[in-house]
């Protein structure tokens, strides 16, 4: 059981790391070229929603016997998550927009999925920032009550993805089967009536 | 061979082509798969040698020609237009071909033929995607008989001084500059002139983004992102060249009077 002990987090940063070092490296060696923002909102966005998936997957693995050493990455994950979610922001306000004031305006003006994104963004980083040992302990039941917006972040980002979609729907599909398995293994009773919505 | 005499022309002298590797690799071709490098990985099973185009519907000439009979009295011209995608990207390209108007004229289009129906390849075998069931193939447009006459609207069978790469469009295709860039049609095999309007492709799979006439106009934003502004490609590391969109593509004085007194925010 060494390996697991908490001493192990450094590394496992690394390994969560390793997707944005790859993105960083391939964008700095010209692999996206020549359009390298479209490419990228494209890619962090599909790791984001991997960490939110991989996140939300953690209570119900720990139903396994031997997974229950899971919990005490949970927090990992979910950060990640959020972190892979504020990198696709600024991915999409840097090289895509090009901080150009006129193209952010006026996507802001009718485009619903911006919010759509803008709504999970939010959300995890509420959640990102509460959640700290003393931010539990502060926040008592409610701390409860306020990371179960995690499933409506889960759904805001659904949303996200069919709304913009254009011919393509693997990725809308894919995630969307994976998010309503997690959720509706919640609704359908998998945990303690408690703990679901 | 008609490539060893192209005319100059001084459409778009002023501009700066983008770069053979970019617009050979960055392509939306969904023949041959939906990512911008797939039309130029897997495009090479495209055969464009002999190539023939049928002509039908309102005119006078009609049938089966083949394209090299097409070109072969034709004279080539370059033309350096911008491209603008309707996903808000844009490239230049010196393109070589005909002004399409010189094509159809040939076929003697009749009075009825108030539109210009194209059709790309239907064959699964050269275009793999094709086999994917999310697009009623094969790729379908049209333009208005006036549009398709003015002498903008060019039928390209190359670009750069040499002939189109399959990623391209190979062998001929449409370069319609003032409209986004799903309009200028790749591959093309049928050619009808047509009474009715015609519906595309794209007007197929989502009528309130797509509309028949999808001119360049940034005052009509796309229902789901801006078109106010362009990526001209390619882009810095980090920072992309974005700039302001230029109505009909910075083509007004050539075409505005195609579409005087029509609403287009109505006719997008």
């Amino acid at each position: 059981m060494r390996f697991w002990d908490r001493k192990e987090k450094p590394y496992l940063l690394v390994v969560f790391l390793l997707p944005f070092v790859w993105m960083l490296g391939s964008l700095l060696s010209g692999q996206y070229f020549p359009d390298p923002g479209k490419l990228l909102m494209r890619l962090s966005g599909i790791w984001a929603c991997v960490f939110m998936a991989a996140a939300l997957s953690v209570s119900p693995l720990m139903k396994v016997k031997h997974l229950k050493v899971l919990a005490r990455y949970r927090r990992f994950v979910g950060l990640s998550a959020f972190f892979y979610a504020l990198v696709h922001l600024l991915i999409y306000l840097v090289l895509f927009a090009g901080l150009s004031w006129n193209w952010i305006r006026s996507d802001l003006v009718e485009k619903p999925y911006i919010y759509a994104g803008v709504l999970a963004l939010v959300i995890l980083f509420a959640l990102a920032i509460s959640s700290t040992k003393k931010m539990m302990k502060r926040l008592g039941r409610h701390w409860k009550r306020l990371h179960r917006l995690v499933y409506l972040a889960a759904i805001a980002i659904v949303a996200h993805l069919w709304w913009q979609v254009k011919s393509d729907t693997s990725l809308a599909v894919i995630f969307s089967v994976v998010f309503a398995l997690l959720l509706g293994y919640r609704l359908l009773g998998g945990q303690k009536r408690s703990n679901a919505f | 061979d008609a490539f060893h005499r192209i005319a100059e022309t001084p459409f778009g002298k002023e501009e700066t082509p983008t770069p053979y590797e970019v617009t050979t690799s960055y392509n939306n071709f969904y023949e041959f798969g939906y990512g911008k490098d797939d039309p130029a990985k897997r495009s090479a099973t495209l055969e464009t040698r002999p190539w023939s185009i049928t002509v039908e519907g309102e005119a006078e000439v009609t049938g089966v020609f083949d394209l090299e009979d097409i070109i072969k009295e034709a004279a080539l011209e370059e033309r350096i237009y911008r491209l603008r995608c309707v996903e808000a990207w844009s490239m230049v390209i010196p393109w070589v071909g005909i002004p399409l108007a010189d094509v159809l004229k040939k076929f003697k289009p009749t009075s009825k033929a108030k539109f210009v129906y194209f059709e790309t390849l239907y064959d699964p075998k050269q275009m793999p995607e094709q086999r994917g069931g999310s697009i009623n193939w094969p790729y379908r447009e049209g333009l208005r008989i006036d549009e398709a006459m003015n002498p903008l609207a060019l039928l390209s069978v190359g670009m750069y001084g040499s002939v189109l790469p399959n990623q391209n469009g190979a062998p001929v295709r449409l370069v319609v500059p003032w409209k986004y860039g799903f309009k200028s049609i790749k591959s093309i095999v049928k050619i009808r002139f047509v009474e009715k309007m015609p519906t595309s492709t794209w007007m197929d799979l989502a009528p309130n983004e797509y509309g028949f006439y999808a001119n360049v106009n940034p005052q009509v934003d796309h229902p789901r992102w801006s078109q106010k502004e362009e990526r001209r490609l390619p882009s810095g590391v980090i920072f992309p060249n974005v700039m302001e969109t230029k109505m009909f593509n910075g083509y007004e004085d050539e075409v505005a009077s195609l579409y005087a007194g029509m609403d287009l925010k109505r006719h997008f």
